[in-house]
């Protein structure tokens, strides 16, 4: 029953956003422009590891401030909040926004990651790709955890505006930020003499948990806002 | 007219306190061998107590807000809002002291030490909280909001104490921090009573104001 709710409204992100393809329009342009700029800056220098991680985190979690702060703004806007209250329990409303937000975030994750490796010329000579896509995912999911629960406080106050989701955000993001650049550079592999799986298991296991905890947080408190 | 000697009472005490606590730190506090500067390392007498202080004021605040979403009496809101405000001021305190401390001891002002980092982010999210009430005006919405907004990040930042300072052991401060006598004196008896017996005064002077205006908007 939660679950069928939770897909519902999973669907319903789906097939709004497929009808204008805004937000996906808006974030990939978001994307891809910072990626030029980025690639400009270095005029296609070689970027060691530590630079490539910091700089992809970096792009990641402002790709996600633009483009997951949308969810309950737009409910908030068009004054549909009341109808998904009457059709969805709480907590199945802010998984189903979750689960779209995270397969959002994964597709641009996917998409942004080879293509900064690329313009950035990194060596991937010693990359382990399975611990990079685990440390990326996991990473990814935290991230969009957060940035939907922060978008449903923004929603309930004036102007709703973009910079208060990034205010709100960026200090509750810091430790993926700060366990991703370091679970990517070691999965990226270059400076270490241990292998990149055992380097980057330590990263992956907060990543994971920091994912577990901001799932787990958000279904508690997110009745408060919600119901209100 | 007791509850005024009291109250007048209570403030002689703390101001005597801090003064005899401040005169001892000061005067009496041999210097710290085994540090760069032991003279000026009598630093840390100061700066310790100021962080416990940002920590019990965040806990005070974070109790109310539990308190609000439970039982929705909007002076829970102010008491939360309040101590959230004195830890911030704690917070500022802390970092401030903190990186004098760094420059004496380690030469830099600023480290990207991991408790250093940690302080600075709580600093950051009591900044995002004053700005979230700030953009609502409905006083209900704003409490639950805010209140939501300070446990989601309470929960949230265990995770930089914890793990951070795990995943980087090579933090400059110590993991078990070991005084002589004298400087266990000068930081738990002489200076962290008065340090919180400040916080608590300020708390109950904020919360009487708002308990005033609470009353005033009632008429």
């Amino acid at each position: 029953m939660w679950l069928r709710e939770a897909r519902a409204i999973f669907e319903k992100e789906i097939r709004t956003e497929w009808r204008t393809r805004v937000a996906l329009s808006g974030v990939g342009l978001f994307l891809l422009g910072g990626l030029t700029l980025i690639g400009l800056a270095f005029q296609g220098r070689r970027v060691d590891s530590d630079g490539a991680a910091a700089l992809l985190w970096i792009l990641l979690l402002f790709t996600a401030a633009t483009g997951l702060g949308r969810g309950f703004v737009q409910e908030a806007e068009r004054g549909t909040a009341l109808a998904l209250r009457l059709h969805a329990r709480a907590t199945a409303v802010w998984a189903g926004k979750f689960a779209f937000n995270a397969a959002l975030l994964l597709a641009l994750t996917a998409l942004a990651t080879p293509l900064l490796l690329g313009a950035l010329s990194v060596d991937t000579g010693e990359t382990n790709f399975g611990a990079l896509a685990c440390v990326l995912g996991l990473g990814s999911i935290g991230v969009a955890a957060v940035f939907t629960t922060t978008s449903a406080l923004v929603a309930q106050s004036n102007g709703r505006s973009g910079a208060l989701l990034a205010a709100l955000s960026f200090p509750v993001l810091v430790p993926a930020l700060f366990m991703g650049v370091g679970g990517t550079k070691a999965a990226l592999g270059v400076s270490f003499t241990v292998s990149a799986w055992s380097a980057a298991s330590g990263y992956i296991t907060v990543l994971g948990s920091y994912g577990a905890i901001a799932v787990a947080a958000s279904l508690v408190l997110f009745d408060y806002v919600w119901n209100d | 007219m007791s509850g005024t000697i009291k109250n007048l009472l209570g403030k002689l005490v703390l101001f005597l306190w801090m003064s005899a606590g401040l005169a001892y730190v000061f005067l009496k506090l041999p210097a710290a061998e085994g540090f760069q500067n032991p003279e000026l390392a009598r630093m840390v007498t100061l700066h310790l107590p100021c962080a416990y202080v940002a920590v019990i004021a965040a806990f005070i605040s974070g109790w109310h807000a539990i308190v609000y979403l439970r039982g929705r009496a909007i002076l829970s809101d102010s008491k939360s809002s309040s101590s959230a405000a004195l830890a911030a001021l704690f917070c500022l305190l802390t970092t401030v002291t903190g990186s004098f401390f760094a420059k004496v001891q380690w030469g830099e002002f600023w480290n990207w030490d991991p408790r250093q980092t940690s302080v600075f982010l709580l600093l950051l999210i009591y900044a995002a909280y004053f700005v979230l009430r700030a953009s609502i005006d409905d006083p209900e919405k704003r409490a639950s909001v805010s209140a939501v907004y300070m446990l989601f990040a309470v929960m949230m930042t265990p995770m930089l104490g914890y793990f951070i300072p795990k995943a980087m052991p090579q933090s400059l401060h110590p993991k078990m921090a070991s005084f002589d006598s004298a400087y266990r004196l000068g930081i738990y008896v002489c200076l962290l009573p008065p340090l919180l017996g400040t916080m608590l005064w300020l708390n109950s002077l904020s919360i009487r104001l708002e308990k005033l205006r609470l009353a005033q908007e009632e008429l």
